[in-house]
Parts: structure tokens; C-alpha cells; sequence
């Protein structure tokens, strides 16, 4: 098999109208940064992964501690389709380092 | 699963960001998922780690590596207690038969010797000298008694370096070729630990200063893939290797995602490290009746390595 390295985009919606809503929000928040997903805009996070299978877990592991309510929406493409993303406008201090998917990294 | 090996060289600061490390470097800040991360290696006398982090590592079960002031590895950090049942490994551990470990130090040893002369003839295509290994290899006694191990690696080493090395001298071969075993022994030694033994009763090194007998034991076969990895780079630059400078190290922790050919597949040296010691516990293991069955440990092409 061949080594594609992808990327989850996870994209949602959730109602913070409420004190309960906000909490569950802040949860699922929570739960993605901690399963490795960085934050890329407001309510768009990302997760790099080495190929599809590794992928697939965090479909399951979503579903399985998402909110009831609200819009979670869930993406995978590939490295070099992410690499071709492009920037129109660019907030220099918003603009965070996001790695790339080699197995080696130096810092 | 872990896929990830982070070189940390000066950077400020590490700590834990919700089961994340976050890595500060001047301006910039880093975050990578320690369920993504293997080996951490800590280069440069200035950076701050937290205790939290250190927890943090041995729970997902990741290796942090220090170097000292000359760049080369000096410590460990490796996740003890993680395995459920470490009492009753290394129990099976010390049950270990005599028998069986000589025999598997004797298949060790020959696979160690057969990449060597593989390794030897790739490099330097002196037949005379392939052969006077390959004719060792026949020689390997159970427990390797007659030391072929160490007449191997004199031909082996002389062959390649010249008459006047010795593993001994200071020169940058010795030091890039400290630098990648002692990256390969830390990788080792958390498969080690991840099956519940413990990596200081070994199956041939007994020496009583040395706390990690069973992962040299292993490391053996792993050393000809590094030699090779090490003399590729020496021959392919440009300029001449003069120190280890930050080029040549990450050149030399990539070896962690180098390709092998193992069990009729090319994989990841991680991987078949973790495949590799697993094999031999299942080996050693006294309840479990497969002594007739060969050890699969062909390490045998070393792809991508080009003259």
C-alpha cells in the first residue's frame, strides 16, 4: 500500500444559546484538540493523518461524542490537495504554523 | 499508533496542551499529538520541559531521548509499568531456557553477519572479503561460542573504513554511527517495555553495567541497516562531513522511517522493529511450543540505499 498522508477537516455549527448548549459545545471543542485536531478558522479544524484508515477511526470516535444538536460535518482530502489551498487575505498574527504530514519533524 | 518522530533542537519550551505537546521556538508554536509521536529527541542545552509532559509521555507510551553538549544521545526516558501485566513478562522473562536463547542469539548473530557481507559487498564489491563473511555465517555456533561475531566485524569494519579504523576512535563515522544506534537502542528499548519485559536481563550481553542488556540483544541484527544508512550519507555529500551538524542529525533520526525489506514487505524500520522483537519474545516464551518454527528475520535488501 502506498503511503497517502490525509487530512480530516471538521467543520460545525453549534448552538450557544444556552448555558447547557455552550457546555456541550466546549466539550466537543475540547474533544477535538485533544484527539489532535488544531484549530485552522473559527469552527473549521483539521487533523493530519499518515492515510485513510487512520482517518476512518476519527469518523467513528466523532459520531460518538458529537452534541445532539447542531451541524458537524466531517471531510477528507488529501495532502496535496491541501498544500494547493490558498490564502486571499491573511491575518499575520491569526497565522499559525500547521505541520506538514512527514514522519520526521524538526523544530 | 505512532508515526511521528519530533526533533527538538534549542527550542524554548515543552509542555501539554490537552494530550497535545505544544513546542515553543522563538515566535512560533508548535502542536503535535503525542498519540501521533514515537521518539521526542531533546537537542540543545537550553530547552524547558515540564513534569506534566513527562507524564504525559510515559502514559502514550513516548521515548524522550536527551543529547548531551557534543549533540550524541546520552539519556533515556521510557515508559515503565504501562503494560497490564509486567510481573508475570518478566517471570516468563526470567524462565527464559539457556538452550533457547543461544539459539536465538546463534539466528541473531547470522542475520547480523549475512547484512553485514551484504552491506560490504554493496559498498566496496570485494568478492574475496563477501566470502570470507558469507563462509562465517555456516560457522555460527549456538550462543555464537567460536565468536564469529567479532571476526565478522573486524573484516566487516576494516574492509569498509580502512585498516587504521577501529570503532573506538574519535572521527565522524564513529560518531554518526553512535548517533543512529543509539536512536535505533531507545526505539528498541520502548517496544521492550510496550511487551512488559524489561530490557536489562538479555539473552548474551550480561554485563552488570549495562541496563540495557536485551535491547543491544536486538539491536544487533538492526546495526548493518544503520552502517549502510550512515556510509550512504558520507558518500553521497557534497562537502565533506566534518562534525555533526544539524543536517546530519535529522539525516540520522530519519533512519526511524528508512524502508526494509522485512517478512516479504517493505516496511518501516519502526514498524519492523516493533514486528521484529515481538517475533523473538513468541520465541522465547516458554509456554508457547513453536521452537521449531524459523524466525522470519529477513532484513535482507537494503532499498533505497544507492551507490
Amino acid at each position: 500500500m502506498r503511503y497517502v498522508a490525509v487530512r480530516v477537516i471538521c467543520i460545525f455549527d453549534l448552538p450557544t444559546t444556552t448555558d447547557h448548549e455552550r457546555r456541550a459545545y466546549r466539550r466537543f471543542r475540547k474533544f477535538l484538540i485533544e484527539n489532535g485536531f488544531e484549530m485552522l478558522q473559527y469552527s473549521v479544524y483539521i487533523r493530519t493523518c499518515p492515510n485513510r484508515s487512520f482517518a476512518n477511526k476519527f469518523y467513528y470516535r466523532i459520531k460518538q461524542n458529537a452534541p445532539q444538536k447542531g451541524d458537524i460535518q466531517l471531510l477528507t482530502i488529501t495532502e496535496k490537495q491541501f498544500e494547493d489551498m490558498v490564502h486571499i487575505v491573511c491575518d499575520a498574527k491569526k497565522k499559525q504554523k500547521i505541520l506538514g504530514s512527514e514522519n520526521l519533524v524538526i523544530i | 499508533m505512532s508515526w511521528r518522530n519530533v526533533m527538538v533542537d534549542d527550542g524554548d519550551h515543552l509542555k501539554v496542551y490537552l494530550d497535545n505537546v505544544e513546542i515553543h521556538k522563538g515566535e512560533n508554536k508548535y502542536v503535535i499529538p503525542l498519540s501521533d509521536i514515537g521518539v521526542i529527541v531533546l537537542d540543545g542545552m537550553t530547552t524547558s520541559i515540564t513534569t506534566r509532559l513527562l507524564a504525559a509521555c510515559s502514559s502514550y507510551n513516548v521515548v524522550l531521548v536527551t543529547c548531551d553538549k557534543k549533540h550524541i544521545p546520552c539519556g533515556m526516558y521510557i515508559p515503565f509499568n504501562q503494560h497490564s501485566r509486567t510481573v508475570k513478562m518478566v517471570r516468563k522473562q526470567v524462565q527464559w531456557g539457556e538452550n533457547v536463547k543461544d539459539k536465538l542469539w546463534q539466528k541473531i548473530i547470522k542475520y547480523k553477519i549475512y547484512n553485514q557481507s551484504e552491506v560490504l559487498y554493496l559498498f566496496t564489491r570485494n568478492e574475496e572479503k563477501y566470502i570470507q563473511l558469507q563462509n562465517y555465517i555456516t560457522d555460527v555456533l549456538p550462543g555464537d561460542t567460536s565468536n564469529r561475531e567479532g571476526h565478522a566485524a573486524k573484516v566487516y569494519f576494516n574492509t569498509i573504513f580502512g585498516n587504521d579504523f577501529s570503532r573506538g576512535i574519535d572521527c565522524i563515522e564513529n560518531a554518526m554511527l553512535n548517533y543512529g544506534y543509539a536512536i535505533i537502542r531507545a526505539y528498541i528499548t520502548r517496544a521492550i517495555v510496550s511487551y512488559g519485559y524489561n530490557p536489562c536481563l538479555g539473552i548474551f550481553h550480561k554485563s552488570e553495567y549495562n541496563s540495557f542488556c536485551l535491547a543491544d540483544d536486538f539491536l544487533e541484527i538492526f546495526r548493518p541497516v544503520i552502517d549502510a544508512y550512515v556510509i550512504n550519507y558520507l558518500l553521497e555529500s557534497e562537502e565533506e562531513v566534518k562534525f555533526l551538524s544539524q543536517e546530519v542529525r535529522a539525516y540520522l533520526i530519519g533512519i526511524l522511517s528508512f524502508r526494509v525489506r522485512f517478512d516479504n514487505q517493505y516496511q518501516k524500520i519502526s514498524t519492523v522493529i516493533d514486528k521484529f522483537v515481538l517475533q523473538c519474545f513468541d520465541y522465547l516464551d516458554p509456554e508457547k511450543d513453536n521452537k521449531n518454527q524459523i524466525l522470519n528475520i529477513k532484513i535482507k535488501t537494503l532499498e533505497g540505499i544507492k551507490k
